[in-house]
């Protein structure tokens, strides 16, 4: 059930940055919520439902950016999915500063891995100077967004599955 | 063992579709392509409506901002132009009382100019005696510095006859109107060939004299409505020829052998702001190279048998 409340929930903030950012006319500095949110079920789920859940995400987020080819968000959410799997014992993410730095790296990391994956299978991709040039402002949107998502998520938990906890982030 | 196999590889097999999937719908959406594919058309029928909802939900909240957040600023320019305005409205009203104040200026020279027989001296109106109905019965003027006023002086404008200078008190003289019950001035009806006396009724709550003639046994009432009385000069105060006032009414009242009409005087004295006094009349206008009198003006040509006098 959790799952589902945190699908419907990145589902939710993608809408809504979509139009609120086009407004504001800063739809590049949107932070990375899909990336954040397979971040955090990485650390906090089971792999199973968690990977179904980041596909999931993923998929939506290659829906509300179709000018990638489909698919292309959803294989860096699941790459960060596992990412957050393999941090789950190593980092300690329910603090802001450890939190934070990994969030920047896995956004640089999410930007080379799609303008890697763009050159390599998207035909129609002609501007890896301008993606590349978004990296650093990118990361540092997504940075400073991850303690909220994460502890958004973290109280989304706490309220679906009470006995097991959750993160209880920050 | 086929059970055995799956549960061995179940991990590593989700994990491999997880990934796989994905590089396979890349490869396939990357081409160059004219046409959308289902996944992608399945992927906008979700997304779209969201979009379009949240789009609509920002949509009302930036008009709530814009028209009631942002109405602070508003709210200042409002009250600014508002002082701004109260300005202007100030300075316009201050514009036409001058071209008003202008007009009559311009209306009393002309008057003087037309009647140049007449030494006049203009005075300020200062104050108006207003009984409780707003109809002036009395007037108060400025005549500092005019040495020439004397009592019983005519007070007159370019409109007709006000009244005349009843007492002298320092710098200001009042003014007993036409409309005063002790006033009473010879006069006649232009062009009917009849004289009489103008009296002030004194009624505070009309603002009319009489006009009392003696009725000849072969005429009939000459005058009609809207016929306009003027000044003989035989009272010698009020020169020849200025309005006092119209008829008012044609049905005149019968008192002996004379008949009484309602009028209405030429002069709305609760507007007045400058008057001329006359303080001499030349015997002759020619000698002051004075232009004739207009029409209206001129004095009337009078019956003597038709006098009240007889």
């Amino acid at each position: 059930m959790v799952h589902l409340a945190w699908l419907l929930t990145t589902f939710a903030l993608l809408g809504v940055a979509s139009p609120l950012l086009g407004r504001s006319e800063l739809v590049f500095f949107a932070p990375d919520v899909a990336l954040l949110a397979a971040l955090y079920i990485g650390t906090a789920s089971a792999l199973v439902p968690g990977l179904l859940t980041v596909f999931a995400i993923g998929l939506l987020k290659d829906g509300f950016a179709l000018a990638a080819p489909v698919g292309l968000y959803t294989e860096i959410c699941v790459l960060a999915f596992l990412l957050g799997r393999s941090l789950a014992g190593r980092v300690d993410l329910r603090s802001t500063v450890p939190l934070m730095a990994t969030a920047a790296a896995a956004s640089l990391g999410a930007t080379a891995l799609f303008i890697a994956l763009e050159m390599v299978f998207d035909r129609a991709f002609e501007t890896p100077g301008e993606a590349a040039r978004m990296a650093l402002p990118l990361a540092m949107v997504t940075m400073l967004a991850a303690p909220v998502v994460f502890g958004a998520f973290d109280r989304l938990a706490m309220i679906f599955d009470r006995r097991r906890g959750g993160m209880r982030f920050g | 063992m086929f059970r055995e196999i799956l549960q061995r590889y179940q991990t590593p097999a989700l994990l491999g579709l997880a990934l796989l999937l994905p590089l396979a719908s890349i490869y396939q959406h990357g081409k160059l392509r004219e046409q959308s594919t289902p996944v992608e058309r399945a992927l906008l029928r979700l997304t779209a409506p969201a979009q379009q909802t949240m789009d609509g939900l920002l949509a009302r909240v930036v008009g709530a901002i814009d028209g009631y957040v942002l109405l602070v600023s508003t709210k200042e320019q409002n009250e600014a132009l508002e002082r701004e305005n109260r300005v202007l409205l100030g300075e316009a009203l201050r514009s036409r009382q001058l071209r008003g104040e202008l007009e009559r200026v311009k209306a009393l020279c002309g008057f003087r100019e037309t009647r140049r027989e007449l030494q006049t001296v203009p005075a300020r109106v200062i104050g108006r005696d207003v009984s409780q109905f707003f109809r002036v019965v009395r007037l108060q003027l400025d005549v500092e510095g005019l040495e020439q006023v004397r009592e019983g002086q005519a007070v007159v404008t370019h409109d007709g006859v006000v009244g005349r200078i009843e007492r002298l008190s320092g710098p200001w003289a009042d003014v007993m109107l036409v409309t005063d019950s002790r006033s009473q001035i010879h006069a006649t009806v232009t062009g009917k060939g009849v004289v009489g006396t103008v009296q002030g009724e004194g009624k505070r709550r009309e603002f009319s004299a009489r006009f009392v003639y003696l009725e000849r046994a072969d005429r009939r009432a000459p005058l009609a409505q809207h016929d306009a009385v003027v000044t003989t000069g035989h009272d010698r105060v009020f020169p020849a020829g200025l309005e006092i006032g119209h008829v008012a009414e044609v049905e005149g009242r019968r008192d002996g052998p004379y008949h009484a009409f309602t009028l209405t005087p030429a002069v709305t004295a609760a507007t007045l702001e400058e008057v001329l006094i006359v303080i001499d009349e030349r015997a002759d206008p020619a000698e002051t190279g004075a232009a004739p009198a207009p029409a209206p003006r001129k004095p009337p040509r009078i019956d003597p048998a038709n006098t009240p006098d007889g």
